[in-house]
């Protein structure tokens, strides 16, 4: 399984950097921007790279945000493919280790639930917490 | 063997910790062990946020006498992490049983130290600690992330005597 990650502009890239440097080198994931080229460019080139990341592997896509270019491009290609393609948008670098760091142990369909809890549940409020009852347990 | 990775890492706790090494390894706490952290509420309160779900304790070399023997017997698994070498070689100076084996993470570059490698920089205390270490038999890797190629200190020691 692979997963390709789109953005307007640099932001696959980056949270691909991101992941390297967390979680280290992975050859399953890619990105493509949409970038000043324009939109017939970009799905293009989509189109291009998703017919070769399908050769022999599902393909799970991760978009920036539901409603924009990346994310409807890559939606029609998800309709024509939903055997093996599978959609999520508003990635965010969580829900991209969880499921970069377990592409072997998981299917397309149980990636994709992982990606969306994960995704989910690591957008949280912090407030100083209260550590006074904080011994380890040996 | 309850003590599942001794660690020199200059963050302590942070993403390649909690995301890569918890998953190749056991671990239901972190012992985090220094004089300095152990003084500083402050770093205390980050690093307990950093270790998310595990269990965090963080001691001085006076205290570690104390705990890492307790998590040495423990039938959980616990990470031994401290963020330089001239810890460990304390631990090991008070007799405390650190295990066979040392991991090195992250040693960022510093005044006075030689940089080794894109993460690794040594200075000459540093130097004493891993010779003292690896005279006492204990293993030492240099390994940022569970997959990375492992470099013994007979190699980074070769590299730090021909450096400038």
């Amino acid at each position: 399984m692979n997963i390709l990650l789109l953005s307007h502009g640099a932001f696959c890239e980056g949270l691909l950097d991101s992941y390297r440097m967390i979680a280290g080198k992975n050859d399953c994931i890619h990105a493509l921007a949409l970038d000043d080229d324009g939109i017939a460019t970009f799905a293009k080139r989509l189109q291009e790279k998703t017919s070769v990341l399908l050769k022999d592997a599902d393909l799970l896509i991760y978009t920036d945000i539901k409603g924009g270019t990346p994310f409807n491009e890559a939606y029609q290609l998800y309709l024509k493919n939903q055997e093996h393609i599978r959609l999520v948008a508003g990635m965010n670098l969580p829900m991209l280790i969880e499921t970069g760091l377990s592409l072997e142990n998981n299917t397309l369909q149980s990636a994709f639930e992982l990606a969306i809890a994960c995704g989910q549940s690591s957008v949280e409020g912090i407030i100083e917490e209260d550590d006074s009852e904080d011994e380890i347990d040996f | 063997m309850s003590i599942s990775l001794a660690r020199v890492d200059d963050r302590v706790i942070h993403g390649q910790t909690t995301t890569r090494w918890s998953k190749t390894r056991a671990v239901q706490g972190i012992l985090v062990v220094g004089d300095d952290i152990a003084s500083d509420d402050l770093r205390k309160k980050v690093l307990k946020a950093a270790a998310g779900n595990l269990k965090l304790g963080v001691y001085s070399v006076e205290q570690a006498k104390e705990s890492i023997p307790k998590g040495m017997s423990s039938d959980k698994s616990f990470f031994l992490i401290s963020n330089s070498p001239q810890t460990f070689a304390k631990m090991v100076e008070a007799g405390i049983d650190i295990g066979k084996t040392l991991n090195i993470g992250p040693m960022n570059t510093r005044e006075g130290a030689k940089v080794l490698g894109r993460t690794v920089a040594i200075d000459d205390k540093d130097y004493e600690a891993f010779e003292f270490l690896a005279n006492h038999g204990i293993d030492i890797q240099f390994q940022l992330l569970p997959d990375d190629e492992i470099k013994s200190w007979d190699v980074m020691k070769d590299k730090y005597n021909s450096a400038k």
